[in-house]
């Protein structure tokens, strides 16, 4: 289990609960039936377990930190209002991530439409400190901003956050073989763009 | 859906794979996550407890649909009838209007004189 996906409370320093649940599916079916009971806090545990994991998908679709907050919050109010909807055998993860994902690509599509006239965008990274800063990185940015979309969510879930394609191909809505090509186009692009800035340095 | 992917093999660049982790690092202080969840709970709270028109139960929502579906069939019909009954009068009163005056003078009889009515009564002639 990479860091990204530990639960929020098992990062914070507290491993309650959370860190249980996610290691024993069953207490999460537990906690996924007392929240369609209407225990809210049930449904905060699950909340506390997915919402690093969420983020981490919202990130890879936005372009910035706080459309995937956005994201995040869209989707677990969506989440909440579904969760009647929800069928406690499935794995409540791999729902709610794709549930994220639309709410992400929702934000993605209105962005595209308000910044038609605009520059191309960068692909923002508020939390790295700004001395560690290269020319590398910062045409890196811009050529992920100047990617399509899907090619930069399908790239950074895969190997930023580790999911499978299958699991791409779900939270997109698109064909496993569609995530293979993408992520094989995304790399060529921006292993490109690497090797160019490196012969220039 | 398919699986099949014909391009050539997928090969992980970890020099790639490292610069990208730096740019999407996710925020590491454990009083961010928590504020973030901390909102996003606000927001489900308050979202939940608003009785907003879109959130009407589904089953209310789906009898509102059923019987405004049913209110504008029967309006719709009612239209229909009038506008039936509406043509027809209309076209009744074209015919009348349109009908030559004479057609209404072979009906009419002249006005018999007093003698002639008297005399017709004595023959038994209508």
């Amino acid at each position: 289990m990479t860091a990204a996906v530990r639960p929020l409370r098992a990062l914070a320093g507290t491993p309650r609960k959370a860190q249980i649940v996610a290691e024993r599916p069953g207490d999460e079916r537990a906690l996924v039936l007392a929240a369609q009971r209407g225990e809210r806090e049930a449904f905060s545990e699950l909340v506390r377990t997915h919402g690093r994991r969420a983020y981490a998908v919202a990130r890879a679709i936005v372009v910035n930190h706080e459309d995937a907050e956005d994201a995040v919050q869209d989707a677990f109010l969506h989440a909440y209002r579904a969760l009647d909807r929800f069928l406690p055998d499935q794995a409540f993860g791999a729902w709610l991530h794709r549930i994220v994902a639309n709410a992400a690509l929702d934000i993605t599509r209105r962005r595209k439409v308000r910044d038609a006239d605009e520059l191309p965008e960068t692909v923002a990274s508020p939390f790295r400190d700004p001395a560690e800063s290269s020319e590398l990185r910062t045409r890196l940015q811009e050529a992920l901003g100047k990617l399509p979309a899907r090619q930069r969510a399908v790239i950074v879930l895969h190997d930023v956050e580790g999911f499978k394609h299958a699991e791409i191909g779900v939270m997109l809505g698109i064909p496993e073989g569609t995530a293979r090509s993408d992520l094989h186009y995304a790399r060529s692009h921006l292993r490109e763009v690497l090797g160019s800035v490196r012969s220039e340095l | 859906m398919t699986t099949e992917y014909r391009g050539p093999e997928l090969v992980r660049d970890d020099d790639l794979t490292r610069e990208l982790a730096a740019i999407y690092a996710a925020p590491q202080e454990a009083a961010y996550w928590s504020a973030l969840e901390q909102r996003i709970l606000a927001r489900v709270l308050a979202g939940a407890g608003t009785d907003q028109w879109w959130s009407v139960p589904e089953k209310w929502l789906r009898a509102g649909l059923v019987a405004a579906g049913i209110a504008v069939i029967i309006a719709g019909s009612l239209l229909l009838r009038t506008h039936v009954q509406a043509s027809r009068m209309a076209s009744y009163e074209t015919t009348i209007d349109s009908a030559p005056a004479d057609a209404f003078e072979v009906a009419r009889r002249d006005r018999l004189t007093e003698e002639q009515m008297t005399l017709r009564l004595l023959i038994g002639r209508d």
